[in-house]
């Protein structure tokens, strides 16, 4: 410890240097750190469970090509084809995709009347397989019956009908009371709650309320709809295709296609995030190479522009270790310097964008870890030519006299 | 001079081949990752219309909810409803006028080998193609009567021409959309793009353009699939398509071309008394009714440059200071162990502009040496961008911002890393360095 002040006086004696380096440093643990929150609140929001089984299922869009073939027509015979082939747990057709990015979106009231409260949700059209194939879990009422799945045209609407809601949903409707058998209106249709799922999201993960949806069996005639299909895992992409190309080859009155895994749906939808992770992963990983580059060279240059000091001190009775830890602890130093200051640049750069971006504000944690994590960089760095250093003999002190 | 200045500089360089390419790279990797984000940022924050910026205005009208406010964007509803749409259309106040939606038709050739699959279609009335300097390879717009009085004829993407046609002059040749027979009026080149698609940024802003364009009014004939946007703010019953288009449902994109300020006078006039006559309707209950964006209002609005990418932006300019800064002390390292030589030179008689020059042309070798691997760098930068953002197909290319910005950063890539350096060395006095020797 002795050493420190000699340390402190030999650094400020020649300060360009020393001060350069604190300076990149103290950036490069700003940066790193608010880069490595960023990252992991991403993967974080990534990892958000969906309620789906994920892994299992594959989509696939469906739209008729002449004016005259019928929609349920045409969905009822495939469906036949679909769960009749082994490795299908089961299917359904479906308005919307989770995680998509497009859907509809209504608005639910309890009451008809004028002022009542909406509360926006997620709709999604399917069937009583909706449940199983998209692996949800209902933890209250039941599931759809079968003669409560509806196709109509839009000139001709159900007069009622029954829903499926999420827990998040159901528990802001009905706070403290189960939602099951009560009666929410969509538009002006009354819909009675026959069950809940635990947890289901919206095609929209990133809005608000990525939680809010309801399932509804009453499916309107369009000129396209999605199928959703689950499969045993490892069967999923084989079947993907296969069922895809069978399905074109039994009938014409209608385009196939576009079909895609739920991961890859997933992917698309995280999209600029899984490009912030790998682009900010990079930054962290090529900022430690171009810091450990520096000290390396900076370190190296030191020891050779000292090599007389370090000849006199081996002359006068230091140790190998001495030398080492002489040089090791300017690093040290270094490092503690630009610690101070990166943290102060880091939390003014981070109230700035919490500011004006409505940023999370930088949890400490990540700073100390920068800062810990550069120190082993600069210290390993530095290890190379620390060595060479006591390696001098003490007949460098008056070689070159 | 400049060229001994060079061969010295050269030569020292070659004295320390490891500190040199140390440099060499640092230099080079802040360089690759600024010029990435740059280009990025360039062509995310471009406005393709700027030389119609003070002409082309996008028309919001404000029809939402009396009772809550838009709450996206700018707080007003980005589209409008059928009636709207063709109230100001029939008015013909503005020079030009487009209202069009994104629809999917499936589209079929009974002629050719292609089976029939869903296309991106834009349905839209005839000025679209002059308002957005679409580029033609065949043919032409439509005419305005065909807008008036809906005709059933189609303008084909270069691609589609190629799919179906095999790329010959299909004008006046027929297609089957949706079932229905249409007449190919004209073909799109492929080279027409707008980059961000600023006519429509409701969706996807860096998205390919159509593969077909149809007459917006044949909307009044049947449904056709909507592709972009229907939003409302309260429920309607919705039972056939006429009921649709009466809706106060919002899904058609508006713009006009006001090509003078009295022209801009008269149609925010005619906007406003148009708006006056709706209010006694009981519709248009919020203010401010209505708001005409230029092209760059629009992009903003529509927030196309991202968080992501501002902060993208930001975060690349730091880390090229933070190659810069090591560059620099990896530099003065270097230099001040050459300071000997230099104080025999200063000795020998050159003067401290002539060491401050020579040690700068050491810094500019390194410099250009580091922008150059920098640019090579970028290159693969760009690749890994179109690579992560599967939309940016446009964006991550090369371009002229690029290599200006390469040239502009090797220059201050040499002045920022070699000034302190060269400056020190040349400022050391002699006599200190003689004695040691």
């Amino acid at each position: 410890m002795l050493d420190i002040m000699p340390i402190i006086k030999s650094l400020w004696r020649n300060k360009t240097g020393p001060m350069l380096i604190i300076f990149q440093l103290s950036l490069t643990i700003a940066v790193v750190s608010n880069a490595l929150f960023v990252v992991s609140e991403r993967i974080e929001k990534i990892e958000r469970p969906s309620g789906v089984a994920e892994e299992e299922i594959f989509t696939t869009w469906v739209r008729r090509t002449s004016p005259e073939g019928d929609i349920q027509t045409i969905t009822e015979k495939d469906m036949e084809i679909i769960r009749t082939t082994p490795g299908v747990i089961n299917a359904t057709p479906t308005s919307s995709i989770p995680l998509s990015g497009s859907g509809t979106s209504t608005a639910l009231r309890t009451s008809l009347d004028a002022g009542a409260v909406e509360f926006n949700s997620a709709i999604y059209e399917l069937t009583q397989h909706g449940i199983e194939a998209l692996g949800l879990s209902l933890i209250d009422g039941r599931n759809f019956n079968a003669n409560e799945i509806n196709f109509f045209t839009r000139d001709n609407p159900p007069s009622h009908s029954v829903t499926i809601m999420t827990q998040d949903i159901a528990e802001r409707i009905f706070p403290e009371e189960s939602a099951v058998g009560k009666t929410v209106f969509m538009g002006d249709l009354p819909l009675t709650v026959v069950g809940v799922v635990e947890r289901m999201v919206s095609p929209w993960p990133k809005s608000k309320r990525a939680y809010d949806a309801i399932l509804i069996p009453i499916i309107v005639k369009e000129d396209s709809t999605h199928y959703l299909v689950r499969t045993s895992k490892g069967d999923r992409d084989r079947l993907m295709h296969a069922l895809v190309e069978k399905l074109r080859s039994v009938d014409s009155t209608r385009s196939i296609g576009e079909e895609k895994s739920m991961v890859q749906i997933k992917r698309e939808a995280y999209a600029s995030d899984y490009a912030m992770i790998k682009i900010l992963s990079f930054v962290i990983f090529l900022l430690t190479f171009v810091n450990a580059l520096g000290i390396f060279g900076l370190t190296t240059f030191w020891v050779n522009q000292r090599r007389k000091q370090i000849g006199i001190r081996r002359a006068l009775g230091s140790t190998k270790a001495g030398i080492m830890r002489y040089f090791m602890l300017e690093n040290v130093l270094l490092v503690v310097f630009a610690g101070v200051v990166g943290t102060v640049i880091a939390y003014v750069n981070s109230s700035y964008m919490a500011r004006t971006q409505g940023m999370e504000f930088l949890p400490a944690g990540y700073v100390m870890i920068t800062v810990l994590f550069l120190l082993m960089v600069t210290l390993l760095a530095a290890y190379s030519p620390i060595r060479r250093a006591a390696q001098i003999s003490p007949v460098e002190a008056v070689s070159n006299i | 001079m400049w060229q001994y200045y060079l061969r010295l500089s050269l030569l020292s360089l070659r004295k320390t081949p490891v500190l040199s390419l140390l440099m060499v790279l640092a230099i080079a990797t802040g360089i690759a990752a600024n010029l990435t984000i740059l280009t990025m940022h360039s062509v995310v924050s471009s406005n393709p219309l700027a030389h119609k910026n003070e002409q082309l205005f996008a028309v919001q009208l404000n029809t939402w909810n009396p009772a809550r406010e838009y709450s996206a964007l700018n707080n007003l509803p980005p589209q409008l409803t059928f009636k709207d749409a063709k109230a100001i259309y029939d008015a013909d106040v503005a020079d030009e006028i487009v209202v069009m939606q994104k629809a999917n038709i499936i589209i079929h050739q009974r002629e050719s080998s292609e089976t029939p699959s869903a296309y991106h279609t834009r349905m839209t009335t005839r000025d679209f193609f002059s308002m957005f300097d679409v580029k033609f390879i065949y043919g032409g717009p439509w005419s305005k009567e065909a807008d008036k009085n809906p005709e059933r004829v189609v303008i084909l993407s270069e691609g589609l021409n190629n799919k179906f046609f095999e790329g010959v002059d299909s004008s006046g040749k027929t297609i089957e959309l949706d079932g229905q027979l249409f007449t190919v009026m004209g073909v799109v080149s492929e080279k027409w793009q707008l980059v961000p698609n600023v006519y429509d940024l409701n969706n996807l802003a860096f998205e390919p353009a159509p593969d077909a364009y149809i007459p917006f009014f044949l909307v009044a004939e049947r449904a056709y699939q909507n592709w972009g946007n229907i939003q409302a703010w309260f429920s309607e019953d919705v039972k056939s398509n006429q009921d649709f288009l009466q809706s106060e449902k919002i899904w058609i994109q508006a713009w006009v071309s006001l090509n003078s300020a009295d022209k801009y006078q008269e149609f925010s006039h005619f906007l406003e008394s148009y708006i006056a006559t709706q209010k006694e309707r009981g519709r248009f209950k919020r203010s401010p009714g209505y708001q005409l964006n230029t092209p760059e209002e629009w992009l903003d609005i529509h927030n196309v440059v991202s968080t992501d990418n501002k902060q993208l932006l930001m975060l690349s300019f730091v880390f090229l200071i933070i190659c810069l800064i090591n560059s620099t002390v990896l530099m003065l390292a270097k230099l001040l162990r050459k300071a000997p030589e230099a104080g025999i030179r200063r000795a020998l008689g050159a003067s401290r502009s002539s060491i401050f020059f020579q040690h700068l042309m050491e810094a500019f070798v390194i410099g250009v040496a580091g922008s150059m691997l920098g640019l090579l760098f970028s290159l693969g930068g760009l690749a890994g961008v179109r690579e992560l953002y599967s939309s940016y197909e446009n964006v991550a290319v090369f371009n002229s911002v690029t290599v200006m910005s390469a040239v502009l950063l090797a220059l201050a890539a040499t002045l920022l890393s070699g000034l302190l350096p060269a400056w020190r060395i040349s400022h050391a006095a002699p006599a200190k360095y003689l004695k040691t020797q």
